[in-house]
């Protein structure tokens, strides 16, 4: 056998062993066993999109997620998301003026168990731990186009917080496309003895987006303009300068885009995070100071973690553009109690649940992938 | 043109050391979730803290003498002992998103309560060195409630005559819940839960005051009348009934 056979056979063996190399190695991550959830996506065929992310229950702030990187091709290297990302508050003020709860970090409500009628297996659920449940399943249309389709898929992991009388279900869901939902629901029983109060249960999200890692990072607020009677509209991003407080406005198509200073995708477009309002109905103000804000940009402080705190913890206010930043964002659900939450029965006892009503937010990214994602 | 040529052997060994590296190297996909194995068996820095841990941070807290002092030689109890993590330097978060393993620390937050005074201490214990790396004092209302507040405060109420007429014959049959019932278990019997409330006047005694607001629950169904209110720090019992 000549020189030229082991040569061909080296550069064959080469060959074969190329799309292996080219995958990109998984970040290290600093949790192990269930609190490591490792998610490529499709579940079934070549991968193409991948999460790896860590979870933990804590006391006070329910299901919490330390740390998410995602990829989105095999090929393309892991991008952080997420340092920390918990619900720092539920702030639950009833209409008469009283009560006024906080019920997670007034509390130390443990969470609900999880069995398999909460998680079945047969949509895909995974009991985690005897409080959590993940859930892999599709999630309807990714797109159409004509005779063309594609169903997406995501990875959900929920817990419950059991707050006495009511419970939380506290839900992070992280899809094939990248991008995130924060959702919280509110449910079981209405507050006896003012069964019939409206109230307003407002969550609180602490997100420490660390796009591309903790350093550089900017925040913007997306601003749509469109001054009637003129027929052109006009879509700006004014930076946030400064620590503080903002407010949606859903004419402005307001959201606020998290840039990393040097990370852009492979046609050289600048990436960002787009953290978009997912609100029901409306978008409360109290008297609380914490409230009386959509939004909060903070510069982050480890010891920092209570919303109620955010007046104090702008003050003075710190830079926050090119830093290391963290978004607070208030949603809120207005219940008004109706027949289908219960009834009174016998002997004065409130017998019913509160059906789940819903509030959140989406993070989407925008030039994170170079080509549309599932597409042929 | 000359082309000088390579020794078989020497050839092969080449061919196999390519093979060899490739499969070997790092660049190689993640196992998919279903055929994952067990990462480590080792406690990671963000692993959920082990019982051992949180006595450990607990006795550590306890021992150093900045806490001590904040917290005084009366009666005190532990509130929580929880997993924090302390962000690594940029070369770190680097080396991590390359897949490199890099050394974050373990450190807990210890929150302590003292009754005297009801204040508390939030300590930042380094587990590795067994040191407390900082100390915060707490006002009262920055202290959660605990199931342990919960049964303090059922005491009182149990002992209130206006509570065991509106709760009958079945005061006795009451019970704080130290865990969540279990998944697909009958509803349980007879609960006491609880909210914290707060005053929102100053004249109001739960202003400043550690209040509980208590909960009946027979089963599903919870009781509406009346309104129970404890004062753990006046150590009373507030029993409202609503105008008719």
């Amino acid at each position: 056998m000549s020189w030229r056979f082991f040569t061909w056979a080296a550069l064959f063996l080469l060959a074969l062993a190329a799309p292996v190399a080219a995958q990109t190695p998984p970040p290290w991550m600093p949790c192990s066993g269930i609190n490591l959830v490792d998610q490529a996506f499709p579940t079934t065929g070549p991968e193409q999109t991948h999460w790896r992310l860590c979870w933990d229950t804590v006391p006070q702030q329910g299901l919490v997620i330390h740390w998410a990187f995602f990829r989105p091709s095999p090929n393309a290297r892991w991008i952080w998301i997420f340092w920390d990302a918990r619900v720092s508050d539920i702030f639950v003020p009833y209409h008469q003026g009283w009560p006024r709860y906080y019920d997670m970090s007034d509390y130390s409500f443990p969470l609900t168990a999880i069995g398999t009628a909460d998680c079945p297996a047969s949509l895909g659920g995974t009991p985690l731990g005897g409080d959590v449940c993940k859930q892999v399943h599709d999630r309807g249309l990714l797109w159409k186009n004509w005779n063309q389709v594609r169903r997406g898929e995501e990875v959900v992991l929920w817990a419950a917080l059991g707050a006495a009388n009511y419970n939380y279900i506290i839900e992070w869901t992280f899809r094939d496309d990248g991008v995130v939902l924060g959702r919280v629901g509110a449910t079981a029983v209405n507050l006896p003895g003012l069964q019939f109060e409206p109230h307003i249960h407002n969550p609180i999200w602490r997100l420490d987006i660390d796009l591309d890692g903790f350093w550089g990072d900017s925040v913007k607020v997306g601003t749509h303009t469109e001054p009637i009677p003129v027929s052109t509209a006009t879509d700006t991003e004014p930076l946030v300068s400064f620590e503080g407080g903002g407010d949606w406005d859903p004419h402005a198509f307001n959201e606020l885009h998290v840039y990393d200073a040097t990370l852009k995708n492979g046609r050289g477009d600048p990436t960002s995070l787009h953290l978009m309002p997912l609100p029901t109905s409306g978008l409360s103000r109290h008297q609380e100071e914490f409230t009386q804000h959509d939004f909060w940009v903070t510069h982050y402080n480890g010891s920092e973690m209570h919303a109620r705190e955010l007046p104090n913890y702008i003050s003075p206010p710190e830079p926050v553009s090119n830093a290391d930043i963290v978004v607070w964002y208030k949603g809120s659900i207005h219940h008004h109690p109706r027949d289908e939450d219960g009834e009174i029965t016998a002997g004065g006892w409130w017998n019913g649940v509160a059906l789940v009503m819903w509030t959140g937010w989406m993070l989407k990214p925008n030039n994170l992938f170079d080509r549309t994602p599932f597409y042929p | 043109m000359n082309v000088q040529r390579v020794s078989q052997p020497l050839a092969l060994c080449g061919g196999l050391c390519i093979f060899a590296v490739l499969t070997v190297a790092p660049h190689t996909s993640p196992p998919r979730p279903e055929q994952a194995k067990p990462e480590q068996a080792r406690v990671l820095p963000l692993d959920p803290l082990t019982e051992h841990e949180k006595h450990e941070a607990e006795q550590v807290a306890l021992a150093d003498p900045r806490v001590q002092e904040l917290l005084g030689k009366g009666r005190r109890k532990t509130v929580s002992v929880d997993l924090t993590a302390i962000k690594p330097s940029q070369e770190g978060i680097q080396a991590a998103a390359a897949g490199r393993s890099i050394s974050m620390g373990r450190f807990a937050v210890v929150v302590l309560f003292r009754y005297e005074g009801e204040a508390g201490v939030r300590a930042v214990v380094d587990l590795a060195r067994g040191t407390v790396t900082e100390v915060a004092r707490l006002s009262s209302e920055q202290i959660p409630m605990t199931v342990d507040d919960l049964a303090e405060a059922w005491q009182l109420a149990r002992r209130d005559e206006e509570v065991r007429r509106a709760l009958g014959p079945e005061v006795e049959r009451y019970e704080v819940e130290r865990t969540p019932p279990k998944p697909a278990a009958a509803p349980p019997g007879f609960v006491v839960r609880a909210l914290r409330v707060r005053g929102t006047e100053e004249k109001d005694p739960c202003f400043h005051h550690r209040c509980l607001q208590l909960l009946f629950a027979r089963g599903n169904a919870y009781l509406t009348e009346p309104t129970v209110i404890v004062d753990l720090s006046a150590q009373k019992v507030y029993v409202q009934r609503r105008e008719k």
